[in-house]
């Protein structure tokens, strides 16, 4: 009995936050059509009512390179934490490919595609064949009827800003297939986005061979079909900083999320007759970001995250919930995530600048179990001191700490100890830009020689037989390369 | 270690802002899961679980599950037996066995390990049913509500992990060699030879041991081949000791039993020792010293992390005897000295022959054993099939004689003052005036007390005095080898029937499951109850008698399990049903009344069982009705409710004349029963039925 009303509550919440959402969202819209409406919104666009013609772009963000750890082999990285240092990570292509397909009076239509190739190059393994995937495809029209307002529609992510030494979104950054539609000012931004996803998992998507209604044999139908709805919002309002300040600003943004998981059956292993109820669910986010940047330079800035998110919504849209509750549902899930990270230099020729990075979470899986391994409180910091010399020659060290404290005992050994890394590197690298060197200028060629240090509890994360389960220091020697340039797109 | 310190301070910094805590987990208090919990093993009330058919309590470990196989994995877990102590409880129960706790091989021809008795890694938790916090967690909360928590181990043997390469190709494979013999179908009759066939995974017994060959002949024995596929885990045992292939008696799988008469004892006994138990069970070399002290250290290791009070040891008729006095001893002595005194040990021989049970508990033996010769004697014989009461008795009159031959006893009596002495320091009374004092006081008293033994820092009674293994006997209904009582005892229910009789032959069962169920909580030893018995369940023989208990509902109104219930109450508030002596005062020769039988008259005071249970401040009368009701009977003549035989002579009690009694079974009855002046009582019951009368207040 107390279930079903736990159920009910549950969902009535749910009803009733979906319903401000919505509220929210159509506030939102309302504004916009407002401050669209207003002469002065966009009086410091220049709007290029000219007709143009189109034209197509191409940019592209890439990190390759190869590695050795002291056997000879592939140099690996070692995580305990849910999201970790960066600088030994695998290879990774995108490739954008755009088409300006309309300037005109009426808006800016982009048409935007990206193709991502993951860590498998052939050079490498000699495997003719690459692990792609088609992570971008949508149309973007901004300025529509000479006004803010945008839309987009197809595949593609929305993203806020990131602790890019973790490569790390901590408050915003959704993969759907979905319609957003924002306004895009001088001093307020904001979106609504209504998107799906059905991953190609058990849970959510189901063939079944089932006897052809017409013809012999079977014919693979699709039992289980469930779309997983995303509903989420953005506000954000962005302030300067002094009056002679062209780049300098502060802001704070506002971000939430819905998730919502109709119910389904799926169809038993070897039977295309015997289903069982896969119950609904959904989740929450909502979260808080303040920054500020431009301060005594172009590439200073400082973010502070803090998000909550529940249920579904914690285990992002691409994975699937690790832990249910009894009634297998993944609602009384819940994450905490606070993050800090930014970047300063200190002079202004940016001999040296600092990048830093940092956050907390715990995370709490929708289980019965109180003290369980699964349950979190975890967190990591990283910084990496980066001097410019000769415009071009730009030597960093890094270092950082993991620290994950288990809410329950090891499941073999029961030693409730925190599982930690501290990882430290030294970076020589080329970095070349156009403009005055940054910490986030591109490209850029490194060294790296790292060594991490692990603790009885970290290394007691990798199964007994691992090889990597064997050593308390680990060494790393790599050379990488990392470019980004003319990405198309917003967000 | 600036670094570090700065790092965490930082972190514990940021995590303030959330008001969460750094501090470790909390963890299971083993020091108090540590110490004793059992004041007297008569007095607890066990109840068997096969954990993965007792409840899920989480989902996240439902690995390989199928709900429609019935030998699959189902998805139980020691989180479900938390979250149904409440119902435990309010049953009454008062200990759990669980089924084995260790990692298994995930599957084998089909079959899953959800019963645990394939051991892969004595020292490691079988997932599926959790991890050691949880186990640890399960054993907690038993502990803090009273419920003792008794494990299920396997000595014999190992999981089937390897294969023997008797064709020497590295690989496991059915072996055939030869065409089959003149006359078998080959085409060359002159040259046909034998056909050879062999498991490589199963291959049968050889006192030899298995035997390699090829077509040129045997080959020596079979090299043993351990296994890796990690993906069902089938993999070689940890601890790594356990991989020396010496430690396994490797001479194939026991085929006696399939023509068992013409075999010898002694070479039955030869195949039950040192064969592979069925299913390709590799069966370990308990003869050797460092297998026994290996053995030892993994089952000591549960006692320590997990704080069990008591073990189930399965499959003794496979060991020798000598190898329980080596672990026996060795288990009490670490229980003991972790705290856990009255650790007890009872084994599995699937035997009714008394002494072959018995002959485990001699020395420092397990100390005590399932009772099979009831199982067979008294459940099926008597509450199933309704044979004379009388059988019962004799089971109890036999085990006394048995007990009472002047070797034994004076063996028993001998090694008791010995052990009584030998304590000095604990000022052992029965040693208070020296030791043939002692022997004579022992030789003297109830005998049965100290027969067959009691075990140096074995179990004990509530003043610390030891307790013999006949008094610590383990009954049951049925258990997870055995069909369900109610399979055996329904009347077999037939296709052309109606609905409406096949209702009446179902009640029957349940009636007759009553009935046993009133004699298995009043009578001597220490009962263990199936789970699900309360429940109504009937499977068949395995794996049908493993349902899934939460398809009852956990119900707790039910006949069965109130009545049930009742039992298990009166157990606890009587005394000599737990630890009286046991005297029959009514039993009869004749067979009880079946309601199927027709050709079967009803006979007067047949299928009655009478039997009192007292102790020195307390006499308890129990009487039970094993008859079925006489459908064809008038209602003027219902010759089968009054306990008196065919002369019209009621029973003689040890309550004086006069003596008023009332029924504590049925506590809404008002009804007395007085003893009449001849000593006699005679008493009115329903078929199927019992009483527990006590004296009139």
């Amino acid at each position: 009995m107390q279930d079903i009303l736990t159920f009910y509550v549950r969902r009535l919440l749910s009803r009733i936050f979906y319903f401000f959402l919505c509220l929210l969202s159509w506030n939102f819209v309302v504004q916009a059509f407002l401050i669209a409406s207003s002469p002065r919104a966009f009086a410091d666009q220049s709007l290029n009512t000219s007709k143009s013609k189109p034209k197509f772009f191409f940019g592209s963000y890439g990190r390759v390179g190869f590695s050795s750890n002291p056997q000879g082999g592939e140099g690996y990285r070692h995580q305990v934490t849910a999201y970790a240092p960066r600088l030994i990570e695998d290879n990774y292509l995108e490739l954008d490919l755009g088409y300006h397909a309309y300037r005109g009076k009426h808006a800016q239509v982009d048409v935007i595609t990206t193709l991502s190739a993951f860590d498998q190059f052939f050079h490498y393994n000699g495997q003719a064949d690459a692990q792609i995937a088609i992570r971008r495809a949508y149309v973007e029209a901004k300025r529509i009827g000479g006004s803010s307002l945008w839309a987009s529609l197809g595949s593609r992510w929305l993203r806020g800003n990131d602790i890019y030494l973790m490569n790390f979104w901590p408050l915003d950054d959704l993969n759907t297939m979905g319609l957003t539609l924002g306004h895009q000012g001088q001093q307020h931004d904001f979106w609504v986005h209504a998107g799906v996803s059905r991953l190609n998992h058990r849970s959510q998507t189901q063939y079944v061979n089932v006897p052809s209604a017409t013809n012999f044999g079977a014919e693979s139908v699709l039992m289980l079909n469930r779309q997983r709805l995303i509903l989420a919002s953005l506000y954000e309002r962005r302030y300067k900083i002094g009056s002679q300040s062209k780049t300098a600003g502060w802001k704070w943004k506002l971000y939430s999320e819905y998730h919502a998981l109709p119910s389904g059956k799926e169809t038993l292993e070897g039977s295309f007759t015997e289903q069982r109820t896969l119950p609904d669910d959904a989740g929450l986010v909502a979260g808080i970001q303040l920054g500020v940047w431009g301060l005594a330079h172009q590439a200073n800035h400082l973010n502070l995250w803090a998000r909550y998110a529940k249920g579904l919504a914690i285990y992002d849209e691409l994975g699937t919930p690790q832990a249910m509750a009894n009634d297998r549902r993944s609602w009384s899930a819940q994450e905490w995530r606070l993050a800090l990270a930014g970047n300063w230099q200190i002079d202004r020729k940016g001999l040296l600048s600092l990048q830093w990075g940092s956050y907390i979470r715990h995370y709490q899986d929708a289980d019965a179990i109180k003290v369980d391994y699964d349950d979190r409180l975890e967190g990591s910091a990283v910084i990496r001191p980066q001097l410019n010399l000769k415009g071009f020659f730009t030597p960093a060290v890094e270092a950082s700490a993991q620290w994950s404290q288990a809410q329950g005992s090891h499941p073999v050994d029961l030693s409730t100890k925190a599982a930690q890394i501290y990882q430290f590197a030294f970076i020589p690298a080329l970095s070349f830009s156009r403009a005055q060197i940054n910490a986030y200028s591109r490209p850029q060629l490194r060294l790296i020689y790292a060594v991490s240090l692990l603790n009885d509890a970290a290394l007691a994360r990798y199964a007994q037989a691992d090889p990597r389960a064997q050593h308390t220091v680990s060494h790393y020697l790599g050379a990488r390369a990392e470019w980004w340039f003319g990405r198309g797109g917003g967000y | 270690m600036f670094v570090q310190s700065s790092m965490r301070f930082l972190l514990c910094s940021l995590s303030m802002l959330l008001l969460l805590q750094c501090s470790p987990p909390s963890q299971v208090n083993m020091s108090f899961n540590r110490r004793t919990f059992v004041k007297d093993w008569r007095d607890e009330v066990i109840y068997q679980i096969v954990v993965d058919r007792f409840a899920d309590g989480d989902p996240n470990n439902n690995f390989n599950v199928d709900l429609r196989k019935e030998a699959a994995y189902h998805g139980g877990d020691w989180q479900g037996i938390i979250d149904k102590l409440g119902y435990l409880d309010d049953l009454g129960v008062t200990a759990l066995w669980i089924s084995p706790v260790v990692r298994n091989v995930e599957e084998d021809a089909g079959f899953a390990s959800y019963h645990g008795y394939w051991t892969q890694s004595f020292i490691d938790t079988n997932l599926h049913f959790g991890d050691l916090a949880a186990l640890q967690r399960m054993v907690d909360a038993c502990h803090q509500r009273g419920i003792k928590v008794i494990l299920d181990v396997v000595t014999n043997h190992i999981g089937q992990l390897f294969y023997y390469d008797i064709n020497r190709n590295g690989q496991p494979d059915i072996v055939f060699f030869g065409g089959g013999g003149p006359g078998s179908g080959s085409q060359n009759s002159d040259q046909a030879s034998d056909l050879r066939r062999a498991s490589e995974w199963d291959p049968e017994y050889d006192s030899r041991g298995v035997q390699a060959f090829t077509a040129l002949g045997e080959n020596g024995l079979a090299p043993v081949e351990w296994v890796e596929m990690p993906e069902i885990n089938r993999t070689p045992p940890e601890p790594v000791g356990f991989q020396n292939p010496n430690w396994y008696n490797r001479k194939g799988r026991v085929t006696v039993w399939e023509n068992e008469a013409q075999a010898s004892f002694e070479y039955r006994r030869e195949q039950e020792i040192k064969g592979d138990f069925p299913g390709g069970l590799k069966d370990l070399a308990t003869h050797r010293s460092d297998v026994r002290q290996a053995l030892t250290e993994v089952f000591a290791y549960w006692i320590q992390e997990a704080g069990f009070d008591g073990f189930r040891i399965d499959t003794l008729k496979h060991q020798e005897a000598g190898f329980f006095d080596v672990f026996s001893s060795n288990i009490r002595k670490f229980a003991h000295d972790m705290g856990k005194n009255n650790f007890l040990m009872f084994g599995e021989a699937f035997d009714g022959n008394d002494e072959l049970l018995g002959s485990y508990t001699h020395g420092e033996g397990v100390d005590s054993v399932f009772y099979f010769s009831a199982y067979y004697r008294v459940f099926m014989n008597v509450f199933a099939q309704g044979g004379p009461t009388t059988g019962i008795k004799a089971l109890f009159e036999e085990r006394r004689a048995k007990l009472s031959e002047p070797s034994i006893v004076s063996e028993t009596v001998d090694r008791v003052c010995k052990l009584a002495c030998a304590k000095a320091s604990e000022s052992d009374p029965r040693c208070a005036t020296g030791f043939n004092a002692c022997v004579e006081t022992l030789t003297n008293e109830g005998l049965e007390r100290y027969s067959m033994g009691t075990k140096y820092l074995g179990p004990t009674n509530a003043e610390g005095l030891p307790l013999s293994p006949s008094q610590l006997l383990i009954n049951f209904l049925d258990n997870h080898d055995v069909p369900r009582f109610l399979y055996s005892a329904t009347p077999a229910l037939n296709a052309d029937e109606s609905n409406q009789a096949h209702e009446q032959k179902i009640a029957i069962g349940h009636q007759r499951l009553r009935s046993a169920l009133a004699y298995l909580l009043t009578i001597d030893g220490i009962p263990c109850i199936y789970y699900g018995t309360e429940q109504n369940f009937s499977g068949g023989p395995d794996p049908s008698n493993r349902e899934d208990m939460w398809r009852s509902g956990f119900s707790q109104q039910g006949e069965t399990y109130l009545y049930m219930k009742q039992l298990i109450k009166l157990r606890k508030e009587l005394p000599a049903l737990r630890r009286g002596t046991v005297n029959f005062v009514w039993t009869s020769d004749e067979q009880a009344h079946r309601q199927s039988s027709v050709a079967h008259p009803p006979v007067q005071g047949a299928g009655l069982l009478a039997f009192e249970r007292s102790t020195a401040e307390q006499t308890v009368l129990v009487v039970i009705n094993s008859n079925d009701p006489d459908l064809t009977a008038s209602e003027q003549a219902p010759r089968l409710d009054v306990s008196v035989n065919n002369e019209g002579q009621g029973m003689k009690v040890s309550f004086p004349p006069n003596t008023k009694l009332k029924d504590l079974l049925d506590p809404s009855s008002t009804q007395e029963f007085t003893v009449n002046a001849s000593g006699e009582l005679i008493v009115s019951l329903p078929p199927r039925s019992a009483r527990v009368l006590v004296l009139a207040e």
